[in-house]
């Protein structure tokens, strides 16, 4: 194992190219006491390094599942998943392959009590990916972490600690961030990380991932409930509702001129709360 | 005059309806059937996996091979272990287990000789064991703080430290050898006591239906260490149990509000073991099975020769047939009282029902 | 075991994890200190029993059926086989089994409960194995452990080595429930996810995840599963279906003793009597003493 991971320590630059992520008629459905529910149903949809794609729709609309289907932690039960053309499965099937998905894709969720692990400190968990993904050595990868922190604006200190010895979602949240964003992903997918912490702390997290999106060229897959944090993010907006893409086009496209019935609703709410023209423009 | 209430049978429709309501102990029952036999194939293969050879060792080491296979056949043990099943699980189906290797007498008449002597010991002693529990638990609650309060607790505490051999030791040496209050462990009744002929095959009761009291009094008396050994040496489980469950009840809430209300004190303890006993209940089914395995040990000690006997004696003679019989037989019963345990906590506390999420349980 | 957990939290405004709770460590009290010594004094005498045993545990030395007396402090039993040192040697053999067929059962159920957990919930053949052996699991504790020990002993055959391998198949059960509820309970926290995307392989996963968030149970438990290991020994012994005489174990001993208790010599099923009630009375203070405010 350690072995393995001796590849040089200065954490080659890899391929730079294109990185895309194909998904065709994609089906998930789960069962819940006995009875099935479709939570994703024939969506159609492409991202790459070269788009960044806002998600929107209320809970339930299977937006999360979607992202957690295209970073490949949950399999579709029906339809294609290629990442670069190739079955997704056959990448995560081989380590070599899997390793090199996960470098290239990262999806960073929700910040919940159980987002790390309890016995085991921050900075174990964000030096992981460094080490497993871009094979650098403890020192180089401790080092790696700390400069994502910093970019961060998490005082490297704190890394030391377990995750429930840091107080406040917003603390972990740039944690979980930080996870993803050591291995230097081109593809970032992004589920609700903004729902659970205060406004204050929401638009800081917001302007972070817009700067790595902005200075590493990378993708963005932004799953979310609220237009504005979306809108402020992205060039491209798909519509959910109930496991289905009601609507897609260009932010601009979408919230000056939403077609769907749903899609007017969520934007004329958001309209409502006063917040849309400022990010919009 | 109520509005006329259509009085034809109960349609389909609304039998499927109560049927689906009462689903939560319904499947349950259903299984159970599917369980045991899971269990009896489980017993099968076990048995079979056991080394040593039964035909070799009937036929003796120097048969002719066709005297081998002449036992074998006899035994039932031959064709191939497939064919062994299928008579096996037909045979079960129909309640016939087989009949047994070494003395060639269906297992079924044996296990029911057997079985009620060491049925009507268990529960005689497991109504007891609940009704002490119960009893010593009042101590606690009406008395936390007194000296036999503790006393209670510190014996709660003792659960399985003294196994119930070493107590039934202790109980012969102490009430037979040394007081002599109790007669000799070795037997049902007073030897030369002629038992009456088998109506249910419960001694007990056989004496008493058959208006034999003398036998009915000589099996009471044999059965008096027995019970008391059972009944020390496994009450700290339950009392463990419920102990554990009034804390919890007497500081409830609404156990306050009753004291703070006024209600006579006889209603709040009430209220207080009716909020503790499902969670004792739901421990019944494991209780009874340790006790039916103490029961086991227990008849060993004191020469009741029931079903412990019976297994000990089949493990002995590699009596596949008889091993698997016991086997099948005690999960059945375990399994049954687990499943009565289980639904008589659920009817106590519905929200213990399958599918259910209350607050709280 | 202590390597596991985590350091005494430090005061913070946010409520801590459950494994993560700790109530202030109870003053261990006179009781404590005394059970400790004794399970201390059992485990020595298990290492250096049958060294000190005054006379041969396995050989006629004396007229059966003597009381105690200076020559035989505990007696003769009624084939004129020493009691006491019988006793002595018996520890070694009852000890043995009983720690190690506990390590075995919990080994065994940690991995058992932790396969079971993890494919559960899995469609195909994998997820319905697991879901069958989960029920198996739950059918087995209807049963009481001494019949099943019956036949498993009957099945493994009766020398040190295979009575731990049955007491452990018997016990663990017990373990595997345990940790199959855990693993219920982790499996579907977000860091198992986050340490997929690590790149970690899946088992690696369970081994630096899972496994160390699952086994607390089982671990606290593992005193209770000492308890019953060192009873279900003696009383497979008592049954006569454990080892073979004369071999010095407890349980036989009690067993062959109990018909010179009726006749009130009590001495060749006392002094056994006496040890395993010492080694289980004591495992069972300590358990309580160190389980009973921490898991509740």
């Amino acid at each position: 194992m350690r072995l393995l991971r001796q590849r040089p320590a200065a954490d080659p630059v890899g391929d730079r190219g294109l990185v895309q992520i194909t998904g065709e008629s994609l089906e998930k459905t789960f069962v819940v006491n006995r009875a099935r529910h479709r939570a994703v149903a024939a969506v159609d949809v492409t991202i790459g390094s070269d788009r960044t794609i806002g998600v929107i729709g209320e809970s339930g609309s299977g937006k999360s599942t979607l992202a957690r289907m295209l970073s490949g932690l949950e399999q579709p039960d029906g339809g294609t998943l290629d990442y670069n053309g190739v079955p997704l499965g056959h990448h995560l099937a081989s380590q070599t392959g899997r390793r090199d998905f996960r470098r290239a894709v990262q999806l960073v969720s929700q910040d919940v009590s159980s987002s790390f692990d309890p016995l085991r400190t921050l900075r174990d968990a964000v030096r992981t990916p460094a080490m497993v993904l871009c094979g650098l050595e403890s020192a180089a990868a401790d080092q790696r972490v700390d400069e994502v922190l910093e970019t961060l604006q998490v005082s490297p200190a704190m890394a030391d600690r377990r995750p429930h010895e840091v107080s406040g979602g917003g603390q972990r949240q740039r944690f979980a961030i930080a996870r993803a964003l050591v291995v230097r992903p081109r593809v970032l997918l992004c589920d609700e990380v903004v729902s659970a912490l205060d406004v204050s702390v929401q638009g800081a997290v917001l302007n972070m991932l817009k700067d790595y999106v902005e200075q590493n060229r990378a993708g963005l897959f932004f799953v979310s409930h609220g237009i504005p944090a979306t809108a402020f993010l992205v060039d491209e907006l798909i519509v959910m509702q109930d496991g289905e893409i009601v609507e897609r086009g260009s932010t601009d496209e979408i919230v000056d001129r939403p077609q769907h019935e749903y899609t007017r609703f969520l934007v004329a709410a958001a309209r409502r709360s006063g917040r849309i023209e400022v990010v919009a423009s | 005059m109520t509005p006329a209430v259509p009085t034809a049978a109960p349609d389909a429709a609304s039998l499927l309806a109560a049927v689906r309501r009462q689903r939560w102990w319904a499947l349950r029952v259903l299984v159970l059937p599917i369980h045991i036999l899971v269990f009896a194939l489980i017993a099968f293969f076990l048995v079979r996996l056991i080394p040593g050879d039964p035909a070799r060792a009937i036929a003796g080491p120097d048969a002719t091979p066709e005297t081998y296979e002449a036992v074998r056949a006899q035994l039932g043990l031959d064709g191939s272990i497939w064919t062994q099943l299928g008579h096996y699980v037909s045979g079960l189906v129909r309640f016939d287990p087989g009949t047994s290797i070494t003395n060639g007498r269906p297992v079924f008449d044996e296990l029911m000789a057997r079985l009620p002597g060491t049925v009507e010991l268990a529960v005689v002693s497991f109504v007891i064991l609940v009704l002490a529990s119960l009893l010593l638990s009042l101590v606690v609650v009406l008395a936390p703080r007194s000296l036999d309060a503790r006393i209670v607790s510190g014996y709660s505490q003792a659960a399985g430290a003294v196994p119930d051999f070493v107590v039934g030791v202790i109980g012969i040496l102490l009430f037979y050898a040394t007081l002599q209050v109790v007669p000799a462990p070795n037997g049902r009744t007073r030897p030369g006591l002629q038992e009456p002929d088998p109506i249910t095959h419960f001694p007990l009761l056989d004496s008493v239906l058959a208006g034999r009291f003398a036998v009915t009094s000589s099996i009471l008396s044999h059965y008096l260490l027995p019970i008391v050994v059972l009944v020390v040496s496994l009450a700290p489980l339950l009392l463990k149990q419920l102990l554990g469950a009034l804390g919890p009840a007497a500081e409830d809430r609404a156990t306050l509000f009753r004291i703070a209300t006024g209600t006579p004190r006889r209603k709040v303890v009430v209220s207080i073991y009716r909020r503790a006993l499902p969670p004792t209940i739901a421990v019944f089914g494991t209780i009874f099975g340790t006790l039916l395995g103490g029961t086991v040990i227990i008849e060993q000690l004191f020469g009741l020769g029931g079903l412990g006997t019976y297994a000990v004696t089949a493990v002995a003679g590699l009596d596949f047939t008889a091993l698997q019989g016991t086997l099948v037989l005690v999960a059945a019963i375990s399994m049954i009282v687990f499943l009565l345990s289980d639904v008589t906590t659920m009817l106590l506390d519905p929200r213990r029902r399958p599918g259910v999420r209350g607050s709280g349980s | 075991m202590t390597s596991t957990l985590p350091p005494p939290a430090a005061p913070t405004d946010t409520p801590a994890p459950p494994t993560a709770a700790r109530r202030p460590r109870p003053r261990l009290g006179v009781g404590t200190w005394i059970a400790a010594a004794l399970l201390g004094l059992v485990l020595l005498v298990a290492v250096i029993g049958p060294l000190i045993a005054p006379h041969d545990p396995t050989g006629v030395v004396g007229l059966p059926s003597r009381p105690p007396s200076g020559e035989h402090w505990g007696g003769t039993d009624s084939t004129g086989m020493d009691v006491f040192s019988r006793t002595l040697a018996g520890t070694r053999i009852d000890v043995a089994i009983a720690v190690f067929s506990t390590l075995l059962a919990t080994a065994l159920g940690i991995v058992v409960g932790l396969a079971v957990g993890m494919n559960e919930s899995r469609r195909g053949p994998v997820g319905m194995a697991a879901r069958g052996l989960s029920r198996l699991l739950d059918l087995l504790q209807a049963i009481p452990v001494v019949i099943i020990g019956l036949v498993v002993v009957s099945f493994f055959g009766t020398s040190t080595v295979t009575m731990i391998l049955a007491i452990a198949v018997i016990l663990m059960p017990i373990q595997a429930r345990l940790t199959r509820t855990e693993v219920l309970r982790v499996r579907g926290d977000a860091y198992l996810d986050a340490a997929r995307q690590a790149g970690q392989h899946e088992l690696r996963v369970i081994v630096k995840h899972v496994l160390p968030n699952s086994v607390r149970p089982a671990l606290l438990n593992v005193s209770v599963i000492l308890g019953i290991s060192i009873v279900l020994t003696a009383a497979l012994g008592f049954l006569g279906v454990g080892l073979p005489p004369p071999t010095p174990e407890w349980g036989s001993m009690i067993a062959h003793g109990a018909g010179d208790a009726a006749v009130g010599k009590w001495w060749s099923a006392g002094f056994p009597a006496a040890a395993l009630c010492i080694t289980v009375a004591s495992a069972s203070v300590l358990t309580h003493r160190f389980t009973v405010n921490r898991v509740g």
